[in-house]
């Protein structure tokens, strides 16, 4: 493939300097060669990322293997309509903007809604972008009847296309949706609900192409090792300006230790979730490690219909049991902060004078008793021992393990693979048929999904937790427009959360990475998420 | 005395009897309780004070919880040899004094298990079971039983034609008996001598399962699951980790030590009695 080097206005002097030196060295670079940043690669280099689960599935909305594989891969390589805006208002969650989608309006009747689509922009293999492409796409994912629909596409896009009742063009730069009922947060849905070439499609059939995916987005797909690395080379076309850096390798790095190694190694030049106790040596050897807060939560799911977790008193005792100030301190070297309710600091939905469940082993032993426990009770809960945002899940829970214990709930201890837990929870099922899981989530990333956590009518295993109340906070939410008057709602909604505690809440994931130091320009917004453009690496 | 007669044994049995008798005496040795643990207090290097082997990743005591593993680990090593032994003997004898079929019958599904790597098959068993203890013991027992019953049907074969077994039949001995009185005297040693150098290896397979989180649930102390435990304090704190790794190769090295000389012993036997 030869390197067709434009030094975009928007790239630095330095960089232009690297740009250069690197197209006399090398004019050429082969796709599928070796990753680790050596020889080829001009512009912005070769950013090697070190993920923390496993690789997605690269057709658009299976993706599987946890957010993780949204993140550094199906983002990259597609867009849905809209997208997360992570380069602004980092201070704040992010705000969903226009992507593949210039404008919408909904209309009077809260269903109807109409997308302008941005005009000028092709796919990483030139087709172009327009009504057509979205059609195509919507049959794909909600169409029996479409060649290209598969039941796999159908379920992974049921979660955020599921609201969708028809679809229509209105001319070719128009597409006008319709949900099934008022849904305020479509828009954002619409980011997850992403868009492949068509022309790609029909060309590898639509079961293979994850094995030739092609979108819109600022890196097209190179080449992959099959559950090892993924390799993507950047789009020169790409509408907001090609990303300044060359080449995007994910090598899937599940290790902690193998993690760091390849840090140091030069193996990898970025690595995701770095051990906390690594990060000292790290920040010695010079690696940056950044950080910031979003909307995670680690948490225990109880069984609120399980013995006695089923008494609101013990849930809120065990609460009160907990030490996250250690964990997060001791244990996680500050790379979460303490959660002492059920939203997310980084969250609209967080207020500060919801904090109510400080470290009170006193209080939990009042409460256990008045709730007939005065000795404790034994309990279990599964635990994954690794997976995509759940932190450190064994040593956390063995820490909570003892701070429970010394008001006398005795917890036993089961451990599984996350793909083995969160498989039982899609099926409302806990694998190990404990009393409780430990797992995390990023409980705002997609409004869409609030209900599935704190809802009623989850099809996932939520410890059987309903309330009334806080079911219809959160329907009446979904369907009003107005932001503001959702997160105020869901605000209430959080709060009851908290004080029905059906969760153990432990702490909140400030999103740590530890990148090399030759990896400049990362913008870190307060969101699971990440905009790669931005991102160059120098020699 | 043994002792006397053969130092190189006594050193050996010794060097194995050790980590037994430490392993009863963990109540009495182990300085702190092994599941207390002050996160304040993670990851102290060996010589902090009040923890002469330092601390793992959860604040407690290494030293009291490398003691206290002994137990769980040295059941999972020793309990599996136990029961293979016995099995292995009884299947490997059966096998050699019946009939053809019964002897291919046997001989074909122990070749069956003995295809598998043994740690692949010791975790294939394991991943059936609840994780703990008992499920460890059972699978290392599946593993190392095909092994020694080889050597007892080699063993049983070598002497089926003899003349003292022929004598015994001819008087009238029933089937037990031949195998209780004439046959299990001769191959008794030879499977134990056998056994006691599988130790060792179950010793590190029990670790292995434990590493993989098959074996006992946290926060019970296992060596294998220390290492597991420890394993990401590598590069920060290299001595901690290595501790289980140490205590786990020195327990495998005594046990096997101890299976050498007693082969060899039992070798200068036959060789005497030729």
């Amino acid at each position: 493939m030869t390197q067709h080097l434009r030094i975009r206005s928007r790239a630095a002097a330095a960089l232009a300097t690297a740009a250069l030196l690197a197209a006399t060295g090398c004019a050429s670079t082969s796709a599928g060669g070796d990753a680790a940043g050596g020889g080829g690669g001009g512009g912005g280099g070769t950013l090697v990322i070190g993920a923390t689960g496993k690789l997605p599935n690269l057709d658009t909305v299976i993706g599987g293997a946890g957010f993780e594989g949204k993140r550094l891969l199906s983002f990259q390589i597609y867009e849905g309509l809209t997208r997360y805006e992570l380069l602004k208002d980092t201070d704040k969650p992010p705000q969903v903007t226009g992507a593949l989608a210039e404008s919408w309006q909904v209309a009077p009747d809260k269903v109807t809604w109409t997308f302008a689509l941005r005009k000028g922009v092709t796919f990483q293999d030139g087709t172009a972008f327009d009504a057509d492409a979205v059609l195509f796409n919507l049959h794909r994912y909600l169409d029996k009847a479409s060649p290209e629909y598969t039941d796999a596409l159908g379920a992974a896009a049921k979660e955020y296309a599921g609201d969708i009742a028809s679809y229509r063009k209105t001319d070719d730069t128009h597409v006008e949706l319709v949900t099934s009922s008022p849904n305020g947060h479509f828009p954002e849905d619409l980011a997850h609900v992403l868009i492949a070439s068509p022309t790609a499609v029909r060309k590898s059939g639509s079961a293979n192409f994850s094995q030739h995916p092609v979108g819109t987005g600022p890196f097209a797909f190179a080449s992959q090792t099959e559950g090892q690395q993924v390799d993507l080379v950047a789009n020169k076309d790409y509408w907001r300006g090609a990303p300044r850096l060359e080449r995007l390798v994910v090598k899937a790095l599940p290790d902690p230790a193998a993690r760091t190694a390849a840090l140091r190694s030069g193996g990898a030049n970025w690595i995701e979730y770095p051990n906390p106790d690594d990060l000292e040596s790290l920040k010695a050897d010079g690696a940056q490690v950044l950080s910031n807060s979003y909307d995670h939560l680690w948490y225990w799911i109880l069984d609120t219909t399980k013995g006695p977790w089923a008494d609101v008193r013990v849930r809120q005792a065990a609460n009160y049991a907990i030490d996250r100030q250690a964990i997060a301190d001791n244990l996680l070297h500050g790379t979460a902060d303490p959660a002492y309710q059920a939203a997310p600091r980084a969250t609209a939905a967080y207020d500060q004078g919801d904090d109510r469940y400080a470290h009170d082993p006193a209080k939990a032993r009042q409460l256990l008793a008045e709730a007939g426990y005065p000795n404790g009770f034994a309990t279990s809960v599964t635990v994954p021992t690794g997976g995509s945002g759940n932190l450190l899940p064994v040593p956390i829970t063995e820490a909570l393990q003892r701070d429970l214990a010394a008001v006398g709930i005795k917890v036993d201890i089961r451990t599984t693979d996350w793909t083995t837990l969160i498989g039982a929870e899609a099926k409302g099922e806990v694998a190990l048929g404990s009393d409780a899981i430990a797992q995390s989530t990023t409980l705002f990333q997609s409004e869409a999904l609030l209900p599935l956590f704190i809802g009623s009518k989850s099809p996932f295993w939520t410890g059987h937790y309903a309330n009334a109340k806080v079911d219809e906070l959160i329907a009446t939410a979904a369907a009003n427009p107005d932001q503001s008057a959702r997160q105020a709602a869901y605000r209430t909604a959080l709060r009851q959360v908290t004080e029905d505690a059906p969760w153990l809440f432990v702490v909140n994931d400030r999103n740590p990475r530890a990148l090399a130091p030759s990896v400049h320009g990362l913008v870190q917004p307060q969101s699971w998420f990440l905009d790669l453009t931005t991102v160059s690496v120098t020699k | 005395m043994v002792t006397i007669r053969h130092p190189r044994t006594a050193l050996a049995a010794t060097a194995a009897l050790l980590p037994v008798l430490l392993a009863l005496a963990a109540p009495l040795l182990a300085p702190a309780d092994p599941d207390t643990g002050h996160l304040a207090d993670r990851l102290l290097d060996p010589g902090a004070p009040g923890h002469p082997l330092g601390t793992d990743g959860q604040g407690r005591d290494l030293l009291s919880r490398l003691l206290w593993a002994a137990r769980p680990s040295l059941t999972a090593g020793l309990l599996p040899v136990a029961v293979a032994a016995l099995a292995g003997a009884l299947i490997g004898i059966t096998a050699a004094l019946t009939g053809r079929a019964t002897e291919q019958a046997l001989l074909r599904t122990l070749d069956v298990l003995y295809a598998f790597p043994g740690v692949l098959l010791a975790i294939a068993v394991a991943t059936l079971l609840t994780p703990g203890l008992g499920a460890t013991v059972l699978a290392l027992s599946v593993v190392l039983t095909p092994a020694v019953a080889r050597v007892a049907f080699t063993e049983t074969r070598r002497i089926r034609t003899a003349e003292y077994l022929e004598a015994a039949t001819v008087s009238g001995a029933t089937r037990t008996t031949l195998i209780l009185r004439q046959v299990l005297p001769v191959v008794a040693p030879v499977v134990l001598v056998y056994a006691s150098s599988l130790v060792g290896l179950a010793v590190v397979y029990a670790a292995g399962l434990s590493f993989l989180g098959l074996g006992v649930p946290p926060p019970t102390p296992e060596w294998g699951a220390m290492l597991d435990e420890l394993r990401p304090a590598l590069f920060t704190h290299p001595w901690l980790a290595a501790l289980p790794a140490l205590v786990i190769l020195a327990v495998s090295v005594a046990f096997n030590a101890l299976g050498e000389t007693l082969r060899g012993r039992l070798g200068e036997g036959t060789e005497a009695t030729r």
